[in-house]
């Protein structure tokens, strides 16, 4: 397990230096570059090449990727925004905190109704419960996340006055973006856990604990749920990963001041050093996660072994 | 092995849940009973068809241009003249509707088809030749999966600059790892079958075997995965659009156009109705068809259980 662990962390590692230098490298020669942005076009040469020394663009790409990755790991310095000055560490600490909010409120969200859903159509499997939660999960799978957050923001913020268009600060304000981002994770939850268990209550082992007496109670805790659980487990770890990564487009929608807008803002800016930061707190996150699921299939599932990855 | 099939389902949240091996024996069970037409194949079909009529007849359907502005017209609601209103410009939107329906196709046929054409041809090759090259391959996908793929596709349009052509060729390229692993897993287990084995001792070259023996017989779950591809691409690329690192306007994509709806939701409702809603019709379509794909291509899955 330990081996295992170890195994997992050195590849993480390797992945996040990888992902590092391609980001760096990507975003090094780009059009216009920073220094052009800052000193804007009028500028003559004579200051566009003081401001590229001033930042060290002058320098070959793999030198200024070794001292920014001695920065990184030495210091846990990711350099400054070009735009504000700040640190970019700053920005992220500051910007993943309501992030995280969205994630895990939208997370719970999906994971109550998900579960419900999934359950009650497995139960009467075939009935109309059942078909509906069935239409729901393929229109939810379908919808456009940001269509949804625009119908949301049309219904309860400007025609109803119950809720704020955008921003942050309150809890009313994160209703309507936790809805966008849970709808798409309901329908998934939902079909997921509906399956599973359909697949695992006909299975030869759930028959024999029928069989041989045991409490409806008994067989579906003991049984059914331990082994459906599993699947959904993995979708959770990796839904989160994708909330407290992916969630640009809602986060932008409703100007939530999480890292997804950061990262947008960034683009636009071609505010890179802020980018380079961020994609790299994201990818960490996504590691992070990837091994806490993996050892909790470890730990929930002894089949599970050093071999499987 | 089921266990593996479960994780290569659920690992990957940009749609590799739906690989046809896995998730098709869970879903069914009891649906697969009823037989006669399949509602998923017909629906989704029919859908789809209604994309490609509406790409295809777009001049014909609409009297006005997509990019034609009459200020005359300016915010006009649903009417008899313009089905789904007019925008700020008083460009007629069913027409641009329709011809954002030409968009969404090129975006779909063309991110897959980037994504699945190096995906599949990687993985038959890996999965035939095995040896170092394949763990080599394997491990890189693997690392590409390992990355959130929006993230991906938005560095590079941070560095390609937004486009439409951007947005394709960057989701084209996040999708490929999920096509090689699909083609790879099918060739591994294809390689010592009897017709490759056949084929190879009439002494038919790999080049051959791979592309006229291999790929014919793993079509099945290949095309479906390319069929619910289609579906997420279109959502992604919408995505991209909406916060303005895709399809730039004036273009009508569907994206595009309900961000510009944004800005009258109080007053111009239809500007974000009529395209969020092409929009999901056609993402529901691509996911229905592949669905049903799935159920009608791969009988095997659904009989045993």
């Amino acid at each position: 397990m330990l081996g295992y662990l170890f195994k997992r962390l050195v590849s993480a590692a390797l992945l996040l230096v990888a992902v590092s230098f391609l980001v760096f490298a990507l975003l090094d020669v780009v059009p216009g570059d920073v220094a052009h942005t800052l000193v804007g076009d009028l500028a003559s040469a004579e200051q566009l090449a003081a401001v590229r020394h001033e930042l060290g663009l002058d320098q070959p790409l793999l030198l200024r990727y070794l001292r920014f990755a001695e920065g990184a790991v030495l210091r846990g310095d990711l350099g400054a925004s070009v735009v504000s000055g700040r640190p970019v560490v700053e920005l992220l600490r500051e910007r993943f905190g309501a992030t995280l909010q969205l994630a895990l409120v939208s997370l719970a969200l999906a994971l109550v109704v998900g579960l419900l859903a999934g359950l009650t159509a497995a139960a009467r499997a075939g009935g109309y419960v059942d078909l509906a939660v069935m239409a729901g999960t393929t229109l939810g799978e379908s919808l456009p996340s940001f269509w949804v957050a625009l119908l949301l923001i049309q219904f309860f913020a400007l025609k109803l006055s119950w809720l704020p268009v955008f921003g942050a600060g309150s809890l009313r304000h994160l209703v309507l973006p936790a809805l966008a981002l849970a709808l798409p994770a309901i329908a998934l939850i939902a079909r997921l856990v509906r399956s599973c268990l359909l697949d695992v209550m006909t299975a030869d082992f759930v028959r024999t604990a029928h069989a041989k007496g045991l409490s409806q109670l008994l067989v579906w805790r003991d049984h059914i749920v331990r082994n459906a659980i599993l699947p959904v487990i993995t979708l959770l770890g990796l839904y989160l990963g994708h909330l407290l990564g992916g969630a640009f487009i809602i986060e932008t929608v409703f100007a939530w001041p999480g890292l997804g807008r950061l990262v947008v803002q960034a683009i636009f800016d071609r505010d890179f050093p802020v980018v380079v930061g961020a994609v790299l707190l994201i990818a960490l996150i996504y590691q992070v996660l990837n091994i806490v699921v993996d050892l909790a299939h470890a730990w929930l599932d002894p089949r599970v072994g050093h071999e499987a990855i | 092995m089921a266990l593996n099939a479960e994780q290569r389902a659920s690992r990957s949240l940009r749609g590799a849940r739906r690989l046809p091996a896995a998730a098709a024996g869970a879903d069914a069970p009891r649906a697969r009973r009823r037989a006669g037409p399949r509602p998923n194949l017909l629906l989704g079909g029919g859908l789809v068809g209604l994309l490609i009529l509406a790409a295809l007849l777009a001049p014909l359907l609409t009297s006005y241009a997509p990019e034609q502005i009459q200020p005359a017209v300016r915010l006009q609601p649903p009417s008899l003249a313009h089905p789904f209103g007019t925008d700020a410009f008083g460009r007629d939107l069913c027409s641009r509707v329709l011809y954002g329906a030409r968009i969404a196709l090129q975006i779909a046929i063309l991110s897959v088809l980037l994504a699945a054409v190096p995906g599949i041809w990687l993985g038959l090759l890996a999965g035939y030749h095995r040896g170092w090259g394949e763990q080599i391959l394997s491990r890189v996908m693997d690392a590409w999966l390992a990355f959130p793929g929006m993230l991906l596709a938005i560095v590079m349009v941070a560095r390609l600059g937004p486009s439409l052509q951007t947005t394709v060729i960057a989701l084209g390229v996040v999708g490929i790892p999920s096509f090689y692993r699909l083609a790879r897993g099918g060739a591994i287990s294809a390689r010592h079958a009897l017709y490759v084995e056949a084929a190879r001792a009439l002494g038919l070259g790999h080049t051959r075997i791979l592309l006229r023996h291999m790929l014919p017989n793993l079509a099945s779950p290949l095309i479906v995965l390319l069929t619910l591809r289609m579906g997420t691409m279109l959502l992604a690329a919408g995505g991209l659009s909406f916060i303005g690192l895709g399809a730039q306007p004036p273009l009508p994509e569907w994206g595009a156009l309900l961000a510009s709806g944004r800005d009258y939701l109080d007053s111009a409702w239809w500007l974000a109705f009529f395209p969020g809603l092409a929009f999901t019709l056609s993402v529901m379509g691509f996911n229905l068809l592949g669905d049903g794909l799935r159920d009608a291509l791969a009988p095997d899955t659904g009989t045993g259980t």
